[in-house]
């Protein structure tokens, strides 16, 4: 399986008359895309806008973020959702570089555990650098369900709506030279490199938190993916809990460990492949047969190593936990992703639960920590933070005010994906 | 800032009294460094002095522990340090654990900043008492040099009141304290370079060290339940309708306690279900399903349990910390037993 | 909190959906519920069935109290 990536540099996003791509500057036709997004019956308003690095500007309620793509050849758009189910990840697929779009919202109707927690971007200051996306220009499109849509429904019809901007920002590359050509594939290596898998428990609560591949839930049952699929929009986000933890569809496309093991392919290590399965199992022996199932399916691929990552919080780390230890036990060697619940003053133990296999665990940082994000002239996405946070006493206030908040409120700052340098370290 | 005084404790041996024979040595004070004392001193360049030695036997220290620390803080506040250096105690555990001790003290009593060295697997480096840094040192003396050095460097930091890196750039144990930083690689690359490590063979340090839960005996069996009182306490997020102590979904700063005497079931129209951890709609329409009280007073009523205690316990233990998790327990613990309790039923999800 | 509540010489029947936990963390007596949103009930059921159903699961919670155990010990209802 091969997969030309051909990247399109993007240093700015205007509106325009014409949706088009010239020298870097991407114009959008506001109106065109907004009618183009409301041919969705489910969805009754779309508001666009632009933020860019460092401007003074905060984004709320941010449900997904998604990097503009189109597939020219080999397969469809975000199969599943745009297209058919039939595997991406070959053929030829242009990117938008330095896009985002970031899709906001507040789901009517969410409430309790099927509710949504607020998640923040900063465009500048000190709390910028803890988001994946305040380095790129995002089109942010808030958007509102129809009336009366379910929290499920509302979510569906935000989510095709920024998968369907994804394409639509990327179209204007169809014919034109890309700025840098990527060549993704695992070809046969030195039988000497030790054979290394990916393991990714992607997470999964119910109808609502979830995570798509090919448009369906991830399974409790590992399934061998090749890491193509998921960079060429095989995975796609759904997940609206805590916003430090989320694994947007954009980290997903770029996901950090697959670009890892794929530059380390025939140097260091044969990528054997990912096992993709799920976080925030509910029922304890359907935790066990995961564990049990990755294991042996790791056995039987020959591998001597592996990445275990997770998603989310709570008792994913059981399910992470498990994993190691069956994985452990049937000699495949781990390494654990993971961020820390340390309080803000980090004297507490990091983590939720553990085996005694787990001895090597990395940190993507103590969500708890507080970070300042000073006042900003323009607020994004809603207009005040959601009720549903009240434990966080920062968010009784206005939205564009100073607040200090723990990283757990900050978009993907802990997430266990590793996209960021950012690490939990003992002193 | 000028030069800083530096008291140094040394044990018996490495204060050049003796070695075994003069284990029961009584505490002494001595002007100048002594034996390591002296490199410590020059490694220290100029930045502090060793005034001081203060030097007692390990087994003195070991076998009459209050009076013979008394003893040293005595000379260690007469010798009027700005900095406290014992060791470094090596694999020795006496000598460790006299260390950890009169670092403690002289933090804790003479408000002196203290700094020991000791190799990681010391008794002492356990028993040390909080703001006691420990530097690492090797097992035995054959490392001296390098441990010294290391002991000096963290000294002139502590000394001066600089702030400390990472434990894992300067050398010391871990205190138990966690801080965020911006590093030069990302998460993923981490996590690839140290499996590879793993699978090498090659020595790695993990970002989290996993501990050894500490162990609590089983409590001994009830005897007889038809005879017991029995309570109940719940971590499921049930909490009176409208939630009026304002538990909350998670990490939950607070327990609380209703009284459920007279009462034959958990209504809904009396408790909800505040968790915000899982998918509340079933608990919230009946919440017997999170605290059985209709199965339990049936139990009750036919006579296979004594009776149960008038009080329900209850939080939400969504990614509770474990630290405030112990805490609420003890406090429920200690309420149980005053009201005479003999055993609980735990209800967690 | 189970583990402090054990401390004082309290046995405890600590029900869960996920045994694992308690049992990684060193919790005596753990008893296996039925699942995370319904630990002891079964919302499909009649409420009959459900009502006998829970009074067999607490039986079962009861009866570890009076169980001798060295080790963190999983049981299930009979």
């Amino acid at each position: 399986m091969q997969l030309e990536l051909l990247g399109f540099t993007v240093r700015d996003v205007r509106f325009g008359a014409r949706t088009d791509l010239a020298g870097g500057v991407l114009t959008v036709d506001k109106d065109a895309l907004a009618s183009h997004l409301l041919e969705d019956p489910d969805l009754a308003e779309v508001r666009l806008a632009i933020a860019r690095p460092g401007d003074s500007t905060r984004i709320i309620h941010i449900l997904d973020a998604v990097e503009p793509r189109l597939k020219v050849k080999g397969g469809g758009d975000f199969p599943g959702f745009l297209s058919t189910p039939t595997p991406v990840g070959a053929g030829v697929t242009h990117r938008l570089e330095g896009v985002t779009v970031l899709v906001t919202g507040t789901l009517s109707g969410a409430a309790d555990s099927q509710g949504l927690k607020e998640s923040i971007v900063d465009m500048s200051g000190p709390a910028a650098r803890y988001n994946p996306v305040s380095g790129n220009v995002n089109l942010v499109i808030e958007v509102a369900a129809r009336p009366g849509a379910s929290p499920v429904e509302s979510a569906a019809a935000s989510r095709k709506a920024a998968l369907k901007a994804a394409v639509y920002l990327a179209s204007p590359t169809r014919g034109l030279t890309p700025d840098r050509r990527e060549s993704l594939a695992l070809p046969p290596v030195d039988g000497a490199l030790p054979r290394i898998g990916y393991v990714m428990p992607a997470m999964s609560e119910g109808e609502l938190h979830t995570t798509f591949f090919y448009g369906r839930s991830v399974q409790s049952l590992p399934a061998l993916v090749h890491p193509n699929e998921i960079l060429d929009g095989a995975l796609v986000s759904a997940d609206y809990w805590i916003a430090c933890h989320r694994s947007p569809t954009y980290l997903y496309q770029n996901e950090p460990v697959i670009r890892s093991l794929i530059a380390r392919h025939g140097r260091d290590l044969e990528f054997a492949g990912v096992l993709l399965c799920r976080c925030l199992i509910t029922s304890q022996d359907e935790k066990m047969r995961q564990a049990s199932q990755t294991a042996k399916v790791a056995r039987m691929l020959g591998i001597r190593g592996a990445v275990v990552t997770m998603s989310n919080g709570g008792h994913a780390y059981l399910d992470q936990m498990l994993i190691c230890r069956e994985l452990e036990q049937a000699g495949v060697a781990t390494v654990l992703g993971v961020d820390e619940y340390s309080d803000a003053d980090g004297s507490d133990f990091p983590l939720v639960t553990t085996v005694p296999e787990a001895t090597a665990v990395v940190s993507m940082g103590n969500q708890e920590q507080i970070v300042d994000c000073p006042a900003v002239d323009t607020v994004l996405g809603g207009t005040a933070f959601l009720a549903g946070n009240s434990y966080e006493k920062a968010f009784g206030q206005a939205p564009g005010s100073a607040l200090s908040v723990a990283l757990r409120q900050i978009y993907c700052s802990t997430n266990q994906l590793g996209w960021s340098t950012l690490r939990g370290r003992a002193y | 800032m000028s030069t800083f005084r530096i008291v140094h404790y040394l044990n018996q041996f490495f204060g050049g009294l003796g070695g075994e024979e003069k284990a029961d040595a009584a505490p002494t004070l001595r002007a100048g460094p002594i034996g390591p004392g002296v490199l410590l001193h020059d490694l220290c360049r100029g930045q502090a002095e060793v005034a001081a030695t203060v030097t007692c036997g390990d087994n003195r220290m070991a076998e009459h522990p209050a009076e013979t620390l008394r003893a040293v803080l005595d000379l260690v506040r007469e010798a009027k340090p700005d900095l406290l250096v014992a060791g470094p105690a090596f694999g020795s555990g006496r000598y460790g654990l006299a260390c950890a001790a009169v670092c403690s003290a002289a933090r804790q009593e003479l408000g002196v900043p203290a700094v020991t060295a000791m190799s990681p697997d010391n008794p002492g480096a356990e028993s040390r008492g909080a703001h006691v840094i420990v530097a690492i040192s090797g097992p035995t003396a054959s490392t001296m040099k390098a441990d010294l050095e290391r002991l000096a460097r963290l000294a002139v930091k502590i000394g001066r009141r600089e702030p400390l890196g990472a434990a894992d750039d300067e050398g010391y144990l871990p205190s138990g304290r966690r801080v965020n930083e911006f590093g030069t690689k990302t998460g993923a690359e981490r996590m690839v370079e140290m499996l590879l490590r793993k699978v090498r063979g090659e020595p790695f340090a993990s970002e989290v060290v996993v501990p050894a839960f500490e162990p609590v005996p089983p409590a001994p069996p009830v005897r007889d339940l038809s005879t017991a009182t029995l309570a109940v306490v719940t971590t499921s997020g049930l909490v009176g309708a409208g939630n009026p102590g304002g538990v909350e979904s998670w990490r939950a700063t607070k327990w609380e306690k209703y009284d459920i005497s007279g009462l034959s079931e958990l209504s809904p129209d009396a408790f909800t279900c505040v968790h915000g951890g899982y998918d509340t709609r079933h608990i919230r329409a009946n919440p017997n399903r999170a605290v059985p009280l209709d199965a339990l007073r049936a139990s009750e009523r036919e006579g296979r349990i004594g009776r149960l205690h008038d009080v329900l316990y209850t939080t939400v233990g969504n990614v509770m910390p474990v630290l405030r998790a112990s805490q609420f327990g003890r406090e429920i613990a200690a309420e149980l037993r005053s009201a005479g309790v003999e055993a609980a039923i735990f209800t967690a999800t | 909190m189970a583990k402090e509540i054990e401390r004082v010489g309290i046995p405890v029947a600590f029900c869960t959906a996920i045994p694992a936990v308690p049992l990684s963390v060193g919790v005596s007596r753990i008893f296996q519920g039925k699942a995370v949103t319904c630990l002891l009930g079964d919302a499909s059921l009649p409420a009959e069935a459900e009502r006998s159903l829970r009074a067999r699961l607490t039986a079962g919670a009861l009866a570890t109290l009076t169980r001798e155990v060295n080790e963190p010990t999983l049981f299930r209802a009979d």
